[in-house]
């Protein structure tokens, strides 16, 4: 109260001031500061270790299916690798244009119809093979990774609270259901994790969504 | 000692070295949770706020030596998504036993006293501001930020701290007086029980 009046504030302000000091020590009044016992410290800490421990980790079924397609003969690759460089060299157009695709390559190449929120990229890996003509489970990765960019990125505008990115999510994510890949490739357990994604940003669950991307992203 | 800042800029190399942050904001987040949601709530919020945090940690403002704000913003906008049960816990404030606070606890008696007698009327108040208001009253009066550290929890500007405080202070004031649990009269006077 003295500092306030050597402010010279006017008597009014001094009593509306003591009145807010009052009802401020009321609201601090209520309840109590409740100090987390030791077992709930380390439930928790062990949460954020193993979130720390999986950063950079690649993820369940995600990372199976990328470590699938690592497990293919090295052999068996780098052929398959020639023959493509083999055939897009030979296919090469006046313009220099890339090399030809199969049909089912241009086929798969059109169901990978998947934007990224701003900033994001695709990894080469991911990228690089999305148009070649062994693309089939490539294409769906990429799909996945943007699935897990947008769901990434919804949570996040969500703590941040930023209606703007908020929609642009949720707009993408609207759209997850109809994109091609889905529609043809997609394994009933990536429905239904997909589904779950969707039910949990429909009754804005940032805590749910948070798990769905533990459970099915790669960081 | 090293920084928050300077602990979370280590975390990007050495991701273990966010442990520390844990370790020094763990029970402040814990505790602004429990008050607000109950300790079931505080247990799930409070370890995602760190997961979060981690999660976060490559965007965090450097110049901002301390995370404490930056940690009670996302612990405050995790609790948004559980508004039930904060709500909840207001009920269960409302119902307490009034005659828990005697006038022989020590110093802070007072406040709590008329605490106790105003509960529902604080409760009624809380629960009627709006969220983002709510949110602004309660880092100042449970985890105890000023108004530059609100701005920076709630990531708006000063001025909106100021304007929302403002507000809900004027509207808890009017329910308290209302409620005939404060009256205003002279210099000096200050909130006395109805």
């Amino acid at each position: 109260v003295n500092c306030f009046a050597r402010a010279g504030n006017t008597e009014q302000r001094r009593k509306e001031i003591v009145l807010s000091v009052d009802e401020l020590q009321m609201l601090r009044a209520i309840g109590d500061r409740t100090v987390p016992s030791r077992a709930r410290t380390e439930s928790a800490r062990g949460v954020l270790l193993a979130a720390i421990a999986a950063e950079g980790r690649p993820r369940r079924w995600l990372a199976s299916l990328l470590r699938l397609r690592r497990s293919q003969a090295t052999a068996f690759a780098m052929a398959a690798a020639l023959v493509v460089v083999a055939i897009g060299i030979a296919n090469l157009d006046d313009r220099g244009r890339p090399p030809a695709q199969t049909d089912e390559a241009r086929r798969l190449a059109a169901l990978a119809v998947a934007s990224l929120p701003p900033g994001r990229s695709f990894p080469p890996a991911l990228a690089d093979n999305r148009l070649t003509p062994a693309a089939g489970d490539r294409a769906e990765a990429v799909q996945v990774f943007a699935v897990c960019a947008w769901t990434n990125e919804w949570r996040d505008a969500a703590i941040v609270n930023d209606p703007s990115r908020l929609s642009a999510a949720n707009h993408a994510l609207a759209t997850v259901r109809s994109w091609p890949i889905f529609q043809e490739s997609t394994s009933d357990t990536t429905r239904r994790w997909i589904d779950r994604i969707l039910a949990a940003t429909t009754r804005e669950d940032v805590s749910a969504v948070s798990r769905e991307v533990e459970d099915g992203c790669a960081s | 000692m090293s920084s928050d800042a300077e602990i979370i800029a280590a975390s990007t190399a050495d991701s273990r070295a966010f442990e520390a942050i844990f370790d020094r904001h763990y029970a402040t987040i814990y505790s602004y949770l429990a008050r607000r949601g109950g300790v079931d709530l505080a247990e799930h919020l409070a370890a995602e706020t760190f997961v979060v945090a981690f999660a976060g940690r490559r965007r965090y403002d450097s110049d901002r030596p301390d995370a404490r704000p930056w940690l009670l913003g996302i612990a405050t906008n995790l609790l948004r998504h559980h508004r039930r049960s904060e709500e909840r816990r207001l009920r269960a404030y409302a119902r307490l036993d009034q005659t828990d606070s005697s006038p022989s606890e020590a110093d802070a008696a007072d406040a709590r006293v008329d605490a106790s007698r105003a509960v529902p009327a604080l409760v009624q108040g809380l629960a009627a501001l709006p969220a983002t208001d709510r949110d602004a009253l309660l880092l100042l009066a449970w985890a105890d930020l000023t108004y530059q550290e609100i701005a920076q929890a709630l990531r708006v500007p000063i001025g909106t701290v100021r304007s929302r405080l403002h507000r809900a202070r004027r509207r808890m004031r009017e329910l308290l007086r209302a409620s005939g649990q404060y009256r205003a009269e002279t210099e000096g006077d200050r909130a006395v029980s109805g």
